[in-house]
């Protein structure tokens, strides 16, 4: 079983394309392959001889990682914050995770993102129309924004009513979302 | 690569394995990183984890994500091996909360391996003392 996780970040737009992030996560599933599968190997020593030493591409990626998982029981793939991806790399790298998903039938993907990216997902994974989608209950955030209020250091600056605000509209507001 | 005499000793990774920040880098192979393989690895992708799961670590929050781990869907995704449950999960967050998210489901999946090895372990332990009792069993009636 291997695990592989990435997260997506606004400033660091430039430097996030599909390949970077792929590349992360076959990275992340061949480090719990043993040993590593044929083909990978192969193609680093390939690469090695050369001087600049050649980049992957995506669908190499494609095939490796699709390869490195089926050597695997399970796989899970995690991606933070999708809307966080630059847009205009989002497609390319939904196609994919798309196409990983379909090719392994032992890969779990496991999205965060604001709500609107939902709509991305049900448009990329179609064939999956009860798409498991999860947010925190009002009752949680409720118990951890108190929690939060209970350990302020700064106590003095909290009355009553304040507290009451606080807990009645943070909840509200993000369940809301 | 010079001879196996010359080689140097295999990186010993995931010594904490109680430490899921620690075990980020190394992803689950928590016996012995070759130096072959440590190159393959990083020709693959030099983006460095570790780095970025510091920041998320600091910024975490205690007892935020838990409710995650106790929801069905959660459950159903990452215990099922069942082919029909659907493979995709999509957790809404605003930004910032989605790495929590993450960091709970990375434990819950650490967790869930550990006990799987744990009773693969505790089945070939019984295994040999079986066949242990069984030859003991023999050689005394024999």
């Amino acid at each position: 079983m291997a695990v592989a996780c990435v997260y997506c970040d606004f400033h660091a737009h430039k430097s996030q394309s599909a390949t970077g992030v792929l590349a992360a996560l076959l990275k992340q599933l061949v480090a719990g392959v043993e040993p590593i599968p044929k083909e990978i190997r192969e193609a680093f020593e390939r690469a090695k001889g050369k001087v600049d030493g050649r980049a992957l591409r995506l669908p190499e990626i494609h095939t490796m990682l699709i390869r490195s998982t089926s050597l695997l029981r399970r796989g899970f793939i995690c991606i933070d914050a999708l809307d966080e991806f630059p847009t205009k790399h989002r497609p390319e790298l939904w196609d994919s995770l798309q196409h990983i998903v379909r090719e392994c039938p032992n890969i779990r993907l496991f999205v965060t993102g604001r709500p609107h990216i939902r709509e991305e997902v049900k448009n990329y994974f179609p064939e999956f129309p009860d798409l498991s989608s999860i947010k925190p209950t009002e009752e949680d955030i409720r118990g951890y924004v108190t929690m939060r209020l209970r350990r302020d250091p700064e106590s003095d600056a909290m009355d009553l009513e304040l507290e009451a605000d606080i807990l009645r509209i943070i909840p509200d507001k993000i369940s809301g979302t | 690569m010079g001879s196996a005499a010359y080689r140097k000793p295999p990186i010993t990774i995931n010594q904490n394995v109680g430490n899921v920040a620690d075990s980020y880098n190394n992803v689950w192979n928590n016996c012995q990183i070759s130096d072959e393989k440590r190159q393959i690895l990083e020709w693959l992708s030099p983006m460095a984890p570790r780095e970025r799961h510091q920041a998320v670590r600091e910024g975490r929050m205690d007892g935020v994500g838990a409710w995650l781990l106790r929801t069905n869907e959660f459950v159903k995704w990452y215990t099922s091996e069942d082919q029909a449950v659907n493979p995709v999960l999509f957790c809404h967050g605003d930004p910032g909360v989605g790495k929590t998210y993450l960091r709970c489901v990375k434990v819950a999946l650490l967790k869930y391996r550990w006990r799987a090895e744990l009773t693969q372990a505790r089945k070939l332990t019984q295994a040999r003392k079986q066949k242990l009792s069984c030859n003991r069993y023999a050689v005394r009636y024999v």
